[in-house]
């Protein structure tokens, strides 16, 4: 039996603790994608922008609707707590996620189609670079970035 | 601007400008640039404007220029000098086109794409700030 899914008991009192619970944790996932709302809304607009090819002047590649999926996902997955991104396309078609502090303290993650992350970190005169591949979860070195960001 | 029949070599101390006309490119809380206007995909190479023999007005009428052939809206400009560039093992390379002989290219670009954020980061903080199109309301 998994932590996150206790047994029910079998009185009326624990079917009600039950049933509480259950209300509490769709209360609670509603409230995180309300939460994540300022995130879901520059997404959608980024993405109207930029799903035509030349969307930046330079010749860019359009947004596909598979990066589309993949960044939503990504910010949905992004746990509790955890700052929200600003969003932007890149001239090669992906997303990018940026976390922020000043010029010289950030983190970029960029999204692909293919569901490749690539994300660069500068630190002060430091930087932190790398790609993972996205599958559900947000990788644990970028959370760390994350958090390194906000804490500096 | 520069006499197109003497083209000099970018010297380390020149400002290069760089056109946005992608608004997301822009932090709006303190005007600075984001990195993913120095990204140089799917060109090798980043197109800059050197402002070398050049009044702002001169400045601002290429950026409307490529807007215009764009049919994009011209939000601004971020300047970064040839020596952060360099700093970062780029070259740039004067390379005047018709309309504007203070076009240059940023080359020599990585190709893994982290390695691009990464550098691409850099000239956004030693860009700092966004410039605005003073003729954009």
């Amino acid at each position: 039996m998994n932590a996150a899914t206790p047994q029910r008991g079998f009185s009326p009192t624990a079917d009600s603790i039950a049933e509480m619970r259950d209300i509490n944790r769709k209360h609670l996932a509603s409230s995180a994608v309300l939460g994540k709302q300022t995130a879901l809304i520059e997404l959608a607009s980024v993405w109207e922008e930029c799903q035509h090819p030349n969307w930046d002047g330079y010749n860019a590649l359009a947004v596909q609707p598979e990066t589309l999926i993949n960044t939503y996902h990504f910010v949905e997955s992004l746990p509790l707590g955890y700052p929200l991104p600003s969003i932007s396309a890149e001239p090669d078609g992906h997303m990018a996620l940026e976390w922020y502090q000043n010029p010289s303290w950030t983190l970029s993650v960029s999204v692909s189609p293919e569901s490749d992350l690539y994300y660069a970190a500068l630190f002060g005169a430091n930087t932190v670079r790398g790609s993972e591949v996205f599958h559900d979860d947000v990788p644990r070195i970028i959370l760390g970035l994350i958090q390194r960001v906000h804490a500096g | 601007m520069i006499n197109p029949a003497d083209v000099p070599p970018v010297t380390d101390d020149e400002k290069l400008a760089r056109f946005v006309l992608q608004r997301s490119q822009i932090r709006r809380r303190d005007q600075t640039i984001k990195p993913e206007a120095f990204i140089p995909h799917p060109h090798t190479d980043l197109s800059v404007t050197r402002h070398l023999n050049a009044t702002e007005f001169e400045i601002w009428s290429v950026g409307r220029g490529v807007a215009q052939t764009q049919g994009r809206k011209l939000y601004g400009r971020a300047d970064i000098r040839a020596a952060g560039c360099r700093a970062q093992n780029l070259s740039i390379r004067a390379d005047p086109i018709a309309g504007n002989p203070n076009h240059a290219n940023i080359h020599g670009w990585p190709t893994a794409k982290q390695d691009q954020k990464a550098i691409a980061l850099k000239l956004a903080a030693v860009a700092k700030k966004f410039i605005p199109n003073p003729n954009q309301p």
